[in-house]
């Protein structure tokens, strides 16, 4: 009861300041609507450190797999947009970040993370281009969405022209057949439900599928159902092999082995309080759940002659996402449960090509997050944390197979004038494995301290997501023994209890598919 | 700090963290397990084929029932989880094969032995994690059951190549016209002993020593070895392989076949980085010895430095009885038994009798005589006094013995009647020493050699109703509940020097008798028939423990004997059979296996 007293003491507060704001932030952004950012950096994170291996590769795979744009209503569009607001022609948008740092010892300053998901402030650069093109006629409305996105060093940087490249959203969507309460779309999409900002992380909705979705809009509430097949290309979904040609001239291609994974998912939005007034407390209720399901193949073995079977799989992922507006504050407490195949990401490998064991039966993951944001005309908190426990099924790294881990990072903005303002960011993570090292004789796992202060420039004015920002970031990093075993041998950051992140870099955000301008 | 942090978030949430699930095997506490090492029966285990308990570390596995030179998925879980069946058989300590990472597979063969070393300092995944491998040792120790671990002192693996042509890669050379000058075929990854050390050579001739460069190859783990010192040149002989078993220099110097580099143990750097390293796996998991690959190729100086730095470090952390046995693979007993010299090991394995008995005798049908002969020598050849802070016992009477093990082939690979081979574990499980039994045989595997004779326990489904296997248990028991069988002098009363048809062909008796007056009397038939302990009108005479009058008690079969008035008995045994004889005073249930 103290704990409630004391929160409603602050809320009071926070109320006697309102008056004074001058933008309309939480008004604009709906409260789900916090700005989705793609999710690279997982695979930025293992590529670069190496520490992939040494933390769990196979539980990066979630991440690793589905870097594309985030679209907070891909399986929720929500209703249409009144037909006077509704826009025709083609847009042009794009989301993206451009940073370049040193350690300040010579080197480039590289994400200092090794959890899962890592701390915004040393992100790589990754940048998308959006052209869409909306229709109305009548009732109905369309759109095409087509998305490309670059991911960092960018040419600039390393001279090569080949950045890597992928198309992250490519589809048709129309709302308003065969009612105005229906949207339906189809394509390769990126599904986002909603975000923890600090951490780069969507706790439920985060698919990538070639496929095809609905949703229904029953006054306040929402369902949505969108199903899709993945298939990587790697041996545990696609196997190709040179065969001798019927004209025996040239070996042709020959696939051995085509499964791709089966996903459907469903989201159910319920506005639970304050539909009709929103300036009064809201709180709004998702569930979201997946069922996966991969059929039975037959591939060449990868190591020697000779066949092998790989058995059907399947799996699931079940969640639920609390939010609430009260004032100037908005909170979101997320759980996630996924089991066997629910627990990878579509686009992940559960196994390595020489693994026998091919079944994610035993695979397991829990996650619980908690995204907080408070925001003032001239002061604003982000703070976030989440907590996971996951059990690979296959361990790139044999018995390091239970995982937990757990990070939270507390970011204040003070607003310094009307283009200008400094955040700073104090941040926390651990990784800790169910294994002890074999050099050290200490359980598995490390944690680490960071520091952030990140002075910026908004020229849209002030606001926590008032983009586009021009910034100066500085994080230090304090490893500990744990965290620097974490990293191989031959890595500079094994022997580094400090790390540094000075750079200079851009961030911005408009006219893309994922979300509304404020 | 952070980790309470976790902790407490972990808690909040309703589960513990990962870690949590260590905290049985997060501590080691040292112990002294073993009271009289000649207490134990000895069960060698190749790890990678014992039982796969985890599927998890199934990396590089090769399913190929035929391809027994790969990875099969056994590892330290599966050992955890088949604790029963090494009961039921009732052996008490366990020898596994090397738990260090080792090259992960070369030329078409795996590492899965374990004599493939490459760091010293980190265990080989292949196997499980230091949780498993802690875990496994507190298993067997809450079942009494003892660990001893196999560690390679004299070579690494294949972890560098001699550049001879000094071009920065690895080469396999072959030179000559065949007509003019002869073809010669050079491999730098294993190149002819030098006793110069390794030569480069250009167009211009010798060009002084080979340059020797560590392989980088971190997807089989083959890199420069660990710990540091092992990546300096001077780690190492590099004298190239040994080409002349019977030169004791290249034995002693020479990389051993398959491109297995030789540690300079006499440099005093690599001499106590391998202490260290070894010894810190006993602090870390507590075992109870340690079993020493490849004796003979290392000096015996090493074993004077080796032996009692590892003792006195053990013994500081509160381990003592901790046994140093070794392999000197080979028949001369006057080396083998070189390695029991005052200060260096506790014991050894004893080839010489492997081959003068079990096979020759046992296998082969020679006289039983050789055991006398063999017997007479032990004391002038093994220490006879117990080594110092070692295990209390003279060497001599804590010889390992064994029928085979994963360096021959199986005692049923000569012969296909499993009858010999009981009678040989008979004679194995009631001589003085310390017995050891490679896995596999009490399922009759008959597999030849290497690597054929590693075959995959679990092709036997563990079976514990085979007739290998009620023997093995039955006497494992019998030795375990008389003390004279694992504790007592061993004293020949008959042996024969007939292979015929005569009576006393293949027989073989003795007695075990204890300073206190425990007494055992044992007759083994090692040939086809039935024979007795008395030939030509002479009778086996028995020891004064036994005197005229005195009934004893077949433990085996039940049946009663008497010793006669003029203190002879006359023991018949069946074919292959074997009779163990306690006085009926003396008589002790043993324990049904």
């Amino acid at each position: 009861m103290r704990a409630v007293r004391v929160l409603g003491a602050i809320l009071v507060v926070a109320n006697l300041l309102a008056p004074v704001r001058v933008l309309a932030q939480p008004d604009t952004v709906p409260v789900e609507d916090e700005p989705p950012r793609p999710r690279e950096d997982a695979t930025s994170t293992t590529e670069d450190s190496g520490v992939a291996e040494a933390v769990s590769a196979r539980e990066a795979t979630r991440g690793a797999a589905d870097d594309a744009v985030s679209v907070v209503r891909a399986v929720d569009p929500g209703p249409p947009e009144d037909a006077p607001g509704a826009r025709e022609g083609f847009t042009f948008g794009s989301y993206g970040r451009v940073v370049v740092a040193s350690d300040l010892v010579g080197g480039a300053g590289r994400d200092a993370d090794f959890v899962r998901y890592g701390s915004r402030l040393d992100e790589d650069s990754y940048v998308e281009l959006e052209l869409a093109r909306h229709d109305v006629l009548g009732t109905v409305r369309s759109r095409v969405v087509a998305t490309l996105a670059i991911a960092g060093p960018l040419f600039h940087y390393d001279g090569r022209f080949d950045d890597r490249v992928a198309v992250r959203n490519l589809f048709l969507e129309v709302e308003g057949v065969p009612s105005r309460t229906v949207a339906l779309w189809a394509g390769s999409r990126m599904a986002r439900g909603d975000d923890v900002y600090l951490f780069d992380l969507w706790p439920l909705d985060e698919l990538n599928v070639i496929g095809g979705g609905a949703s229904l809009t029953l006054g306040a509430h929402v369902v949505s159902l969108c199903g899709g097949l993945s298939r990587p290309d790697d041996p545990f979904q696609r196997q190709s092999r040179l065969a001798m040609a019927p004209g025996l001239l040239a070996p042709v291609e020959v696939v051995v082995l085509d499964r791709p994974r089966l996903v459907l998912a469903a989201r159910g939005l319920m506005h639970v309080l304050g539909v009709e007034a929103p300036h009064e407390p809201r709180v709004q209720l998702v569930a979201y759940g997946e069922a996966h399901r991969l059929p039975e193949g037959r591939r060449a073995r990868p190591d020697g002659p000779g066949h092998e079977t790989l058995a059907a799989d399947e799996g699931w992922l079940a969640g639920l996402e609390l939010a609430g507006t009260l004032a100037r504050w908005h909170g979101q407490l997320f759980v996630r449960w996924a089991r066997g195949l629910g627990a990878y990401d579509p686009l992940g490998v559960p196994f390595r090509p020489e693994a026998t064991v091919h079944d994610t039966g035993r695979a397991e993951e829990w996650l619980a997050a908690l995204n907080v944001r408070w925001e003032l005309p001239r002061f604003g908190l982000l703070a976030a944390g989440w907590w996971r426990r996951f059990r690979d099924a296959d361990p790139t790294l044999f018995q390091r197979a239970v995982v937990t881990e757990g990070a939270f990072a507390l970011r204040p903005h003070v607003f310094l004038g009307a283009h200008t303002g400094v955040a700073f960011e104090l941040g926390w993570q651990r990784h800790e494995a169910a294994s002890l090292d074999d050099r050290t004789g200490r359980p598995v796992g490390g944690g680490a301290w960071k520091l952030g202060f990140v002075p910026f420039v908004t020229p849209r004015g002030p606001g926590l997501f008032t983009r586009p920002h021009l910034r100066a970031v500085y994080a230090l990093t304090a490893r500990d023994d744990g965290a620097r075993s974490l990293y191989p041998e031959a890595d500079a950051r094994s022997r580094r209890p400090f790390e540094h992140f000075l750079g200079v870099g851009a961030e911005w955000w408009f006219e893309t598919s994922s979300r509304r301008e404020p | 700090m952070s980790r309470a942090v976790l902790g407490a978030i972990a808690a909040l949430v309703g589960w513990g963290c990962a870690s949590d699930a260590l905290e049985p095997v997060r501590e080691v506490r040292l112990g002294t397990h073993v009271e009289d090492w000649r207490d134990e029966i000895l069960y060698q285990i190749v790890v990678d084929r014992f039982a796969n308990g985890d599927p998890r570390n199934d990396w590089r596995v090769d399913p190929d029932w035929r391809a027994l030179g790969r990875y099969k998925g056994g590892d330290w879980q599966g050992i955890i989880e088949r604790l029963d069946y090494l009961e039921a058989l009732g052996v008490t300590a366990i020898w596994i094969s090397p738990i260090v990472l080792n090259v992960d597979t070369d030329a078409g063969v795996d590492g899965y032995h374990g004599y493939w070393q490459v760091d010293l300092e980190r265990l080989n995944p292949h196997f499980g994690d230091l949780a498993t491998l802690r875990a496994l040792v507190r298993a067997c120790h809450a079942r009494g059951i003892k660990v001893v671990l196999d560690v390679v002192t004299n070579h690494m693996g294949q972890v560098f190549y001699y550049d001879i042509n000094m071009n920065g890669r690895p080469d396999v050379l072959v030179a000559g016209s065949g007509t003019r000058s002869a073809v010669t075929h050079v491999t730098e990854y294993d190149p002819d002993y030098d006793p110069r050390g390794i030569q480069a050579f250009t167009s211009l001739g010798e060009a002084g020593p080979a340059p020797i460069r560590f392989f980088d190859m971190p997807e089989i783990f083959r890199v420069p070895p660990s710990p540091a010192v092992l990546r300096r040149p001077e780690a190492y002989h590099r004298r190239g392989r040994v080409t002349d078993w019977g030169v004791r220099e290249q034995v002693l110097f020479g990389d051993f076949p398959g491109g297995l580099k030789d540690l300079a143990t006499g440099e005093p750097a690599v001499r106590e980085a391998l202490v260290d390293a070894f010894v810190r796996w006993v602090l870390w998991t507590d075992v109870d010895g340690f079993r020493i690959d490849t004796l003979k190729h290392v000096e015996h100086e090493f074993w004077a430095y080796f032996a009692p730095e590892v003792r006195r470090r053990l013994a500081a952390a509160g381990k003592r009885n901790f046994i140093l046995f070794g392999e000197a693979f080979d028949g001369d007993e006057a080396l083998v038994g070189s390695y029991t010299a005052p200060g260096l090991l506790d014991s050894v394995f004893h080839f010489p009798h492997k081959f003068q008995v079990f096979d020759d005798v046992f296998l082969r049908g020679a006289p039983t005589r050789r055991i006398e002969a063999l017997l007479e020598r032990r004391e002038t050849f093994f220490g006879t006094e117990p080594q110092p802070d070692g295990i209390g016992i003279a060497p001599a009477r804590a010889l390992v013995h064994f029928i085979d093990n994963h360096d021959v082939p199986r005692f049923l690979f000569y012969t296909d009647d499993p009858r010999r081979l009981r009678a040989a574990l008979a004679y194995l499980l009631t001589q003085d020493g310390i017995p050891c039994i490679y896995y596999g045989t009490e399922q009759d595997f008959f597999g030849g050699n290497d690597p054929a004779n590693r075959e995959p326990l679990w092709w036997s489904g563990y079976r514990t109703d085979g007739e290998t296997f009620r023997w093995i248990a039955r006497l494992t028991r019998i030795r375990r509940a008389l003390e004279p069988l694992r504790r007592g002098d061993f004293r020949l009363r008959w042996v024969s020097d007939r292979v015929g048809d005569e009576a006393d062909a293949g027989i073989v008796a003795f007695e075990r008798v204890t300073p206190s007056g425990g007494y055992a009397l044992v007759v083994i038939n090692a040939r086809d028939g039935e024979r007795r302990t008395a030939f030509g009108g002479e009778v086996m005479r028995v020891g004064e423990q036994a005197p005229p009058g005195t009934v004893l008690v077949d433990v085996l079969g039940g049946e009663r004997f008497t010793v006669a008035s003029s203190g002879t008995l006359e023991v018949r045994v069946g074919p292959y059979g074997a009779r163990i004889l306690v006085r009926e005073s003396d008589r002790v249930t043993i324990p049904s296996p």
